[in-house]
């Protein structure tokens, strides 16, 4: 009876989320924009000021659980600002989970961005940011809007072992090669906090995110992006310190200090190929913290000294030859395969979690009737290793035993302007 | 020495070897596409046509203008240029083989520079282009293309 009940449920939500779903949306004709065109647009320069911003909606069912979770992810305004021809402002202000309320947990408002930008006079395509800003490491963190990825969740390996959406107070400074189809960025940042590294969520506890970062230790982050033909191939990397506290808090702790003391070190390499509605799309980062062992020691977090993640993504969109009214559309079908290992590597003092050696399936489509609207739905497969019995806290049948496979249903809705 | 480790270390070797020189030459067929110098005449922008010798996208720059330009001639004898500036927050964008990104929020544009992916919602401004006696190229800009 239980069961039918819990299936009934899911089905519910299901139904409600086929209400979404079942929205008629147009498809905008798009038109050729002129330079007549485009001053009534109001894109001439000189000072103006841009609002903008995107959105998450999903629906998940756990199959192992047998719960549905509906949640409004993410709601975030852009508001950029224009001074003159040479800088500009802008910002993304995040509400995550619809509301935030004292004493609850989940919600969460942010800054997600807020900086500075100053052109280069003679070459616009170089630039300086400076403030709370993404450095490009990685695909998503820098192109984290909804309607440009595949699947309801942000990839996995881009959230737990590049802890997407990273973003750091300090200066950047975009370039774009004049001779060749090369990018590359540089920048210096404030470091991560070893004290908030938790075991499990690798180093994504120890962001500061703009809120009163430790600058007494640094980070320094660079990219080099080749854009042959229909490829794209990246590199970036991250090194930086860890802790930021002062001399005598170190040294009671037993920790080095200083700008890159209890260095951290992220390397990451992606490749990309587009051709007529095909898109092939790779990436893997390994994460380096050779001091793991100290923090460990002194915090007592588990944290490991080697971790890694990588994805292999294939994706092709149904209505790439399609005329008339979906000739403007997209129907993208994807199937993406991710690895991951938070402790790849852990030092004597650590202990192994198998559960953190990970592997997802995830297939499904993305249906965008505008490039600025998708709705999505797709199956994550997800296995993982044994948990280790010393890791038990509640060992059944206080708690049920633990399943290595499980398998998610995801709705989603999104957009961006 | 370890014979795993060995066979490792040599494969990578071989394989960074393989992509390198496949890099090495893709960027040099590239490098016939690098960016064109313009001459700014008022508000038109003059070039060499006969620079455009297949139907491939060439970038433009100009002293003094704000942007630079993609440019192509089409099949039928026609020429299409674009203003390589992001519409939604006027970001410069990249050319990607025949397509257009802006690293900025990840527009992206296709080749007539027609949105394909958000946050942008207009198309990239098209500028009209004519083609005069000498075979010189005449691409006509608005006021707030220029530099201030």
């Amino acid at each position: 009876m239980n069961r039918i009940m819990l299936r009934m449920t899911g089905i519910a939500g299901y139904a409600i989320w086929m209400c979404f779903l079942t929205i008629s949306l147009w498809a905008q004709k798009q038109t050729v924009l002129t330079g007549e065109d485009s001053l009534h647009q109001g894109l001439n320069m000189g000072t103006s000021t841009l609002i903008g911003g995107y959105g998450e909606a999903a629906f998940q069912r756990d199959f192992n659980e047998g719960v549905s979770h509906m949640n409004l992810v993410r709601t975030v305004l852009f508001v950029g600002h224009q001074f003159n021809d040479q800088i500009a402002f802008f910002s993304e202000l995040e509400l995550e989970d619809a509301k935030v309320e004292g004493g609850d947990a989940g919600g969460e408002i942010a800054m997600e961005q807020a900086y500075l930008k100053f052109s280069s006079k003679r070459h616009p395509q170089n630039y300086l940011v400076a403030g709370l800003f993404i450095p490009r490491i990685g695909l998503l963190n820098e192109d984290h809007l909804p309607v440009n990825y595949n699947g309801v969740e942000r990839p996995l390996v881009e959230q737990l072992v590049i802890p997407a959406t990273w973003r750091e107070l300090g200066v950047g400074y975009y370039a774009t090669s004049s001779r060749w189809p090369l990018q590359y960025t540089v920048a210096v940042v404030n470091g991560l906090n070893a004290a908030d590294f938790s075991h499990g969520s690798g180093i994504r506890e120890g962001r500061f995110e703009g809120r009163d970062a430790t600058a007494n230790n640094l980070a320094v982050t660079a990219s080099l992006r080749a854009n042959p033909g229909e490829w794209q191939l990246q590199v970036s990397g991250y090194v930086g310190g860890t802790n930021g506290l002062n001399k005598r808090a170190s040294d009671s702790l037993g920790l080095a200090h200083g700008w890159f003391a209890l260095p951290l070190y992220l390397g990451e390499a992606d490749v990309q190929y587009r051709h007529e509605g095909f898109h092939a799309k790779a990436l893997g980062a390994y994460i380096r913290f050779p001091d793991a062992s100290a923090v460990n020691k002194a915090y007592a977090s588990n944290v490991a000294s080697g971790m890694y993640g990588a994805y292999v993504e294939l994706a092709y969109n149904l209505f790439a030859r399609a005329q008339g009214r979906f000739q403007h559309q997209q129907l993208n079908m994807f199937a993406r395969f991710e690895w991951i290992d938070l402790n790849q590597q852990i030092p004597a003092n650590a202990i192994y979690d198998g559960t953190l050696r990970q592997s997802h399936l995830i297939v499904g489509l993305g249906y965008l009737p505008i490039p600025n609207v998708v709705i999505k739905a797709d199956v994550r497969l997800q296995h993982t290793g044994p948990q280790n019995p010393d890791l038990i806290v509640n060992p059944n049948p206080a708690a049920p035993p633990y399943q290595q496979n499980n398998t998610f249903l995801n709705l989603g809705l999104g957009y961006s302007f | 020495m370890d014979r795993r480790y060995f066979l490792q270390q040599s494969c990578g070797l071989c394989l960074t070897m393989l992509m390198s020189g496949w890099l090495v030459e893709e960027l040099s067929a590239c490098s016939a596409s690098k960016v064109l110098q313009g001459r700014l005449v008022d508000r038109e922008i003059e070039v060499d046509g006969a620079l455009l010798n297949d139907e491939h996208f060439r970038v433009l720059a100009a002293s003094g203008v704000r942007y630079r330009i993609a440019l192509r001639r089409l099949a039928d004898g026609q020429y299409l240029a674009l203003l390589l500036m992001c519409t939604h927050a006027r970001n410069p964008v990249t050319l990607t083989g025949d397509s257009f990104y802006c690293p900025l929020h990840g527009s992206r544009f296709d080749a007539q520079g027609q949105v394909v992916q958000g946050p942008a919602q207009q198309p990239l401004v098209h500028l009209p282009v004519s083609r005069d006696a000498q075979g010189n190229l005449h691409i006509v800009l608005q006021n707030w293309m220029l530099e201030s």
